[in-house]
């Protein structure tokens, strides 16, 4: 898979943020698969990936995501479109 | 209209349906002029002056939304544009909703004699005015094209959502409407969509409405009330709170698949939460994610992001002190559930509401910070002390929730104190005395309360019901724990029979239609 890499990343990302060694993202896994993931959790993750990755989210992208497929999707689109400096 | 009304069940709904599958076998876009239109006299039907407000409304974020997407060209700069379109339609609700509240609560403290009377509310002003919002944000963000007035105007009117919600994200509606495919009436969607407005119906009908009057003697006298009697009148308006809007919702949702429409859920048994955070993910859910995006999360990311740009964590860890946790979670909610509270209503009771369930919520996370977050055994390993530990969790959840209602419901914050003390028995007994209509309440009132708690704990709720036939967008990691009652919608003579006689019964019983509680947000 080409995105192999970014859910890689992710996962390491995940596990730092839940401290739970034990998840495997797949592009099914949503909010409700993982302990603890709420809008707390939710904020920190996001800033964590851009912290990361050195990507920006916007509000609206946010609003829309419903599991770890549509959001490696919109870390793509942003990887390929917009750096931000870090 | 109201949906429990007859001329919507007689009248209007079936002429909707006619006129769609007429509309259907020409163009889509026939559909949805017909949709839209259908919509509009919806709306009018209740107060035709009103459907000016909102016709203006549409009008006017519609051009907005051209200016901002340069369909109407010009060079403003795109924040200028949704700044001004916010501050009008926040303007427009803040007219309507607290203006004329605000003016007669300043003139009654200060004294002035003077008042200002009211202003009527249009219906759904706020629901319409969100969603709009919500589309011109993400407009100005960028990532789509802005859609033809026709689709958007169906989008910001479809009947099952117009007053009272789900609150609809266009990126999961308006696809629907766009879709190139046969628009004409589906059985198995008519089917699946009138068994579920019908258990909507059952639920504001024959529970809602039942609840009801106990509900208004209590909260009306909270200054008399006996121990038992501010109980039975809490858990009253409880459950008639609950049957009102999770009926509501069945209906909307069942009514928008009439049409092959999916809504997003709305309502998930919100009473067996077993904590708060899980309770607001249960109750109003298309509330929850708008705040949760709208307002939550850029604040929260804000201040986030700040940190972690001068070096500071934005870790479970960070947040575990306190300064980490004032400026991580509690700011944040505080806030959020402010204005959570206010959009509820004009009184300073519902902001009460709203702190309490800030501060519900804060120690929540706090207390998920300091013990952490325990995944459930897997269901067959599961104790007895873990069953009754989840119990209590529930128990708990519901004591708290039961608590901030007080103040959804009361006339005031005198009123809501008031009627705490009531449910910690500390009116005096001449008190109380003095109203012997509030001293016990009859047994049947008790069984009633007691059947309907059973109905919430033990039965499962209509999506779960209707789990085989993908009712809503998405399932709730909630719905796929199963009630400990199981019971399983399928298209059989059987299942026709049953709520064929229901809806009978519940069309007979519902002479005078009452309106729904959310229809007031």
């Amino acid at each position: 898979m080409q995105n192999d890499h970014i859910y890689s990343q992710l996962n390491e990302i995940f596990r730092g943020v839940f401290e739970d060694n034990s998840i495997e993202l797949t592009p099914e896994t949503t909010a409700s698969d993982i302990e603890g993931w709420d809008s707390v959790a939710h904020v920190d993750l996001i800033v964590s990936i851009e912290t990361r990755l050195k990507i920006k989210f916007k509000t609206s992208e946010l609003g829309s995501l419903h599991n770890v497929g549509q959001l490696v999707g919109l870390i793509e689109y942003k990887l390929e479109n917009t750096r931000v400096p870090a | 209209m109201l949906f429990n009304s007859y001329p919507f069940l007689f009248g209007f709904l079936p002429i909707a349906l006619i006129g769609y599958q007429v509309a259907a076998h020409f163009h889509r876009r026939a559909v949805v002029l017909w949709l839209a239109l259908a919509s509009l006299a919806f709306y009018a039907y209740w107060k035709p002056a009103f459907l000016i407000v909102l016709l203006i409304s549409i009008a006017f974020n519609y051009a907005m939304a051209s200016l901002i997407a340069r369909k109407l060209p010009n060079r403003i700069p795109t924040e200028w544009l949704l700044t001004f379109a916010i501050l009008v339609d926040l303007g427009a609700l803040c007219y309507y909703k607290y203006l004329f509240p605000f003016l007669n609560f300043f003139n009654r403290h200060a004294h002035l004699g003077h008042a200002w009377g009211a202003v009527l509310l249009p219906l759904g002003i706020s629901f319409f005015t969100f969603t709009q919002i919500a589309y011109l944000v993400d407009l100005q963000e960028g990532g789509f094209e802005q859609h033809g007035f026709a689709d958007y105007l169906l989008f910001a009117t479809f009947f099952p959502h117009l007053i009272a919600g789900p609150i609809l994200h266009h990126a999961e509606i308006m696809p629907q409407f766009q879709q190139r495919r046969d628009y004409r009436l589906r059985a198995n969607d008519l089917a699946v969509g009138f068994s579920w407005f019908i258990m909507g119906l059952v639920k504001k009908v024959l529970l809602a409405d039942k609840f009801s009057p106990a509900a208004d003697q209590a909260f009306a006298a909270p200054h008399s009330l006996s121990l038992v009697a501010a109980w039975a009148g809490l858990f009253s308006y409880a459950l008639q709170l609950y049957f009102d809007f999770s009926g509501y919702s069945d209906m909307a949702l069942g009514l928008a698949r009439m049409f092959s429409i999916d809504f997003p859920l709305n309502f998930s048994s919100p009473y067996k939460a077993t904590n708060v955070i899980d309770f607001w993910q249960r109750w109003h859910m298309t509330l929850t994610r708008y705040i949760n995006t709208y307002i939550y999360n850029p604040i929260a990311l804000r201040i986030t992001r700040w940190r972690v740009a001068h070096g500071l964590k934005s870790s479970r860890k960070a947040m575990s002190t306190p300064k980490g946790f004032l400026a991580l979670v509690a700011t944040p909610t505080f806030i959020t559930l402010f204005l959570a509270g206010i959009w509820h209503g004009a009184g300073p009771q519902f902001i009460v509401f709203g702190l309490l369930h800030a501060v519900y919520l804060s120690i929540n996370h706090a207390w998920r910070f300091f013990r952490g977050t325990k995944a459930p055994a897997p269901a067959g390993t599961r104790s007895i002390a873990s069953y009754l530990g989840a119990a209590a969790s529930c128990l708990l959840t519901f004591l708290a929730v039961l608590l901030a209602q007080i103040f959804f419901r009361a006339a005031g914050v005198h009123d809501g104190l008031a009627f705490v003390a009531g449910a910690l028995g500390l009116h005096s007994a001449a008190a109380v005395a003095a109203d012997p209509l509030h001293y016990a309440p009859a047994p049947g009132r008790l069984l009633s309360i007691a059947l309907g708690l059973a109905i919430v704990w033990c039965c499962p709720n209509t999506q779960q019901i209707l789990a085989r036939f993908k009712p809503a967008l998405e399932v709730t990691g909630a719905d796929r724990k199963p009630a400990l009652l199981h019971l399983s919608w399928r298209p059989s003579p059987a299942w026709a029979l049953v709520l064929g006689v229901v809806l009978f019964y519940t069309v007979v019983k519902m002479q005078d239609p009452s309106s729904f509680l959310y229809f007031q947000f």
